[in-house]
């Protein structure tokens, strides 16, 4: 058989940007062959970010490097799509954007337009081509985007957690497309990602990152097995639900990726009837703090957003609205911070300090200094001393105290807004996407924290796991109006699209497990 | 003229913009205003162009109201609004200048669907290769920053009692948003480099062919502007409102610029039929269609 060209090779390289202290990739050795789709993985800082950006001379970070990186690629055979979509549309027109990296190669008309016609209809993009970048949802964007690094041709595809501001069906969507691109291409592609659970199904290679180093790199279910077996917590939250569950029924074979798998190897487990996890007990509803009763909300006359909403927040609940990108999530809560008026209907809410989170974290900064930030906030929240230390430390927010709220990682800013928020000493939550950026590790951090104030919380989210683990109900947002609200088993059992891997994988098989902790309670049944 | 060459519909506009402000008769202004009116129902719909007017008539209706009362000029006296004189001349003065504004307004719907941004873009970019690129990312990037203002504007928004405090949070606020600017302004520039732009030559995906037909349409087009000019300076549409209205006897100049600038003010139609027209007679010309 003959050996994959290989178009990247670092030995032994490390990088230190030039502001930095400390290196942001240390003693890199690896090698990327062509026709490869690898997954890149690790905690927020770890480099995942800079070593993508290596690889792609135009964009490549300014710092000292030390060691050698080879490349057979040429700057424009490689292609890059970043995480935030808004960002990435540049013109007036999904067309004049797509057409953009070929006006900058100085592709003949001719040539563009015949590129243009293949790839648009390859991606299906055809009837978006004349739309407005306003006018696109946030899956969209990114399919464009996708699209757009796709019409320079490249070799190699690069991209730095492109998902983590869509839906979840949004999200399979590019998943879908991207293992089209690799599979029908054959592009050779380097995925940045969070969220493991559908990059580990298609990708070939994982790499695992911690500080700058390479700590495991091999086949998903390989790694993933090592990690189980070695026991290593700073990685066991990585592995996601499938492989997770199947390693704990089986650790000695290779793990299921996907949910199909996953129900093939819990199928013995769930020979008998599962009356007893059935019965999830439901908290007793608390007295309502916030309430729409009927509400109307439209920001142009003749396309609602919300129609007739109807949605209560009890007191000590943590309420996760879902719904696909633009259902409404976010108005609904400015609408419930007061920042938006209804149409029509009435929103009624206890007189309490309300703290919000916008979705857009720049809006969260005045200050120029993530210190400074804090220190107002502990100033109007009226704290007792000490209080402001506390959070610093509970966040690990020290190094990051001098730095301006803009140089922050996505996940540093989403802890740092945070702890600025909980500083106000908030009787009522309403986030929008807090979980957007953050690795697994920090949003369970997250989730303990949120549980631990035990005050009321509304909060948007794309995040399925995250609701399922932390939320006390969730409800799903649809056609301006509530779908469905219940507490997370009842809400997720029986979803084909919108539920975890787990619920995916054992729903068919009448159970009503959706977390790891429901497998395991299985196997120890079984045992 | 959708389906032309951008020079020809360009050429146009400045044609109309030039003649709207050349010619102060009202029978010229109110030629022009029914052309753009029929121009932006044809283009835009009748709906949108609808909205357009009705919004503008108050406005518009004002204005015509105020000249005879502010302007107390001229030697024909109607009625005394208290010690007011309003006479003729100033309320034939006010309409005109109602017509002139609505048909200005007029202009613009069916100008954004003939010369929209990309045939804009497409006229500007080969002279000006890397303002096109810049004018394309402001035309994005302003409203942008608009919606960025009221999101913190809205988040922010308080009621401080004093001025001193007032002025400093707005000074804030307008630092964050100019930070927050940058930031997004650094991310698209890297985005830009991300998309192979090294300020060197570039191509236009953009590409409308100059056919012999625009070339006709463009110098026929060309004419008809040069002999309105003629006929201005001829005389043609003009009137003198103060100190008396001085109407200029319906002579040969007169009728040949009214002529001339229906014409003129109806070239889009008139391509189009003519396109139809020759349409139809190439059908003609084919064989026989066996179905």
């Amino acid at each position: 058989m003959s050996k994959k060209r290989t178009l990247i090779s670092l030995q032994n390289y490390s990088f230190t940007y030039s502001l930095g202290e400390t290196p942001a990739l240390t003693h890199i050795s690896l090698e990327i062959c062509e026709g490869e789709f690898i997954a890149l993985c690790g905690a927020s800082g770890s480099g995942k970010s800079t070593l993508l950006e290596l690889l792609k001379p135009d964009i490549a970070p300014c710092g000292s490097s030390d060691g050698t990186l080879e490349t057979a690629l040429q700057a424009q055979d490689a292609a890059i799509v970043f995480q935030n979509p808004g960002a990435q549309l540049l013109a007036t027109s999904v067309l004049n954007d797509l057409a953009l990296p070929m006006e900058n190669s100085g592709l003949p008309p001719q040539q563009m337009r015949r590129r243009m016609a293949e790839t648009v209809s390859f991606f299906g993009l055809g009837p978006l081509l004349h739309r407005g970048p306003e006018l696109l949802s946030g899956g969209e964007k990114q399919l464009v985007s996708l699209c757009a690094a796709l019409m320079q041709q490249p070799r190699l595809l690069l991209l730095d957690e492109p998902t983590a501001q869509l839906d979840p069906i949004a999200a399979r969507t590019f998943f879908d497309m991207l293992r089209r691109i690799h599979e029908e291409l054959g592009v050779t592609v380097l995925l940045a990602e969070h969220r493991l659970e559908e990059a580990a199904a298609i990708a070939g290679r994982i790499l695992l990152l911690e500080q700058g180093r390479i700590r495991y790199d091999g086949a998903p279910g390989e790694v993933f097995q090592r990690i189980w077996k070695e026991g290593d917590h700073a990685f066991l939250p990585f592995v996601p639900q499938a492989p997770a569950c199947s390693l704990a029924i089986d650790s000695h074979s290779l793990p299921a990726l996907t949910p199909p798998q996953l129900r093939e190897r819990c199928r013995p487990l769930l020979q008998e009837k599962l009356v007893e996890e059935r019965s999830t007990p439901v908290p007793p509803p608390g007295e309502g703090v916030l309430a729409f009763r009927d509400v109307c909300f439209a920001y142009e006359a003749g396309a609602p957003v919300l129609e007739n909403l109807r949605l209560e927040l009890r007191e000590g609940e943590v309420l996760c609205l879902l719904g696909g990108n633009g259902s409404g999530k976010s108005t609904l809560l400015k609408l419930a911070a007061g920042l938006l008026q209804p149409d029509a209907g009435r929103i009624k809410r206890k007189k309490m300090r309300t703290g919000y989170l916008p979705q857009s974290l720049q809006a969260c900064f005045l200050a120029d200094t993530v210190g400074e930030a804090l220190h107002d906030s502990w100033k109007k929240g009226g704290l007792p001393p000490g209080e402001e230390e506390r959070m610093i430390a509970l966040f690990s927010l020290k190094a990051l105290l001098g730095r301006h709220p803009y140089d922050l990682s996505g996940g540093e800013q989403q802890r740092a807004a945070f702890a600025s928020l909980l500083l106000r000493r908030p009787e009522l939550l309403l986030l929008d996407e807090p979980t957007k950026g953050l690795d697994p590790v920090a949003k369970r951090f997250f989730g303990e924290t949120l549980r631990r104030l035990s005050i009321p919380v509304l909060l948007a989210t794309h995040d399925i796991l995250f609701a399922a683990t932390f939320a006390s109900r969730c409800a799903m947002l649809f056609d301006g109006s509530i779908a469905d609200a219940a507490p997370p088993r009842r809400f997720f059992q029986g979803s084909r699209y919108y539920t975890t891997a787990v619920g995916q994988a054992l729903s068919p098989l009448g159970s009503d497990a959706i977390l790891f902790e429901d497998v395991q309670k299985l196997c120890e049944r079984d045992a | 003229m959708q389906a032309m060459h951008p020079l020809v519909a360009l050429a146009y506009y400045i044609g109309v913009f030039a003649t709207l402000f050349c010619f102060d008769s009202i029978t010229y202004t109110a030629a022009l205003f029914g052309w753009m009116l029929l121009l932006a129902c044809r283009t835009a719909g009748g709906r949108k162009t609808l909205r357009l007017l009705m919004g503008a008539a108050l406005f518009g209706a004002l204005l015509m109201m105020l000249n005879p009362l502010i302007n107390g000029e001229g030697i024909h006296i109607l009625f005394y609004l208290g010690e007011r004189p309003v006479t003729l001349e100033s309320l034939l003065y006010g309409a005109q200048r109602l017509l002139l504004f609505a048909a200005l307004l007029l202009v613009f719907p069916s100008f954004n669907v003939l010369l929209d941004s990309e045939r804009i873009l497409y006229l500007f970019s080969h002279a000006l290769r890397t303002s096109a690129l810049i004018l394309m990312m402001a035309m994005r990037f302003v409203p942008l920053l608009a919606r960025r203002a009221e999101e913190l504007r809205l988040l922010y928004r308080q009621a401080e009692p004093r001025r001193l405090a007032r002025i400093r949070h707005a000074g804030r606020l307008l630092g964050a948003l100019l930070d927050w600017t940058v930031e997004e302004g650094l991310q698209s520039a890297r985005v830009l480099r991300a998309r192979g732009y090294r300020g060197g030559k570039r191509t236009f995906y953009a590409a409308f062919r100059f056919t012999l037909r625009d070339a006709a349409a463009l110098a026929v087009l060309a004419a008809a502007i040069v002999a309105l000019v003629a006929c201005r300076f001829c005389g043609a549409g003009k009137w003198l409102y103060f100190p008396a209205v001085a109407l200029p006897a319906f002579d040969g100049v007169q009728a040949a610029g009214l002529v001339l600038l229906c014409l003129f003010g109806g070239y889009p139609f008139l391509l189009e039929a003519g396109s139809r027209l020759l349409c139809s007679l190439e059908n003609r010309k084919r064989g026989e269609l066996l179905v």
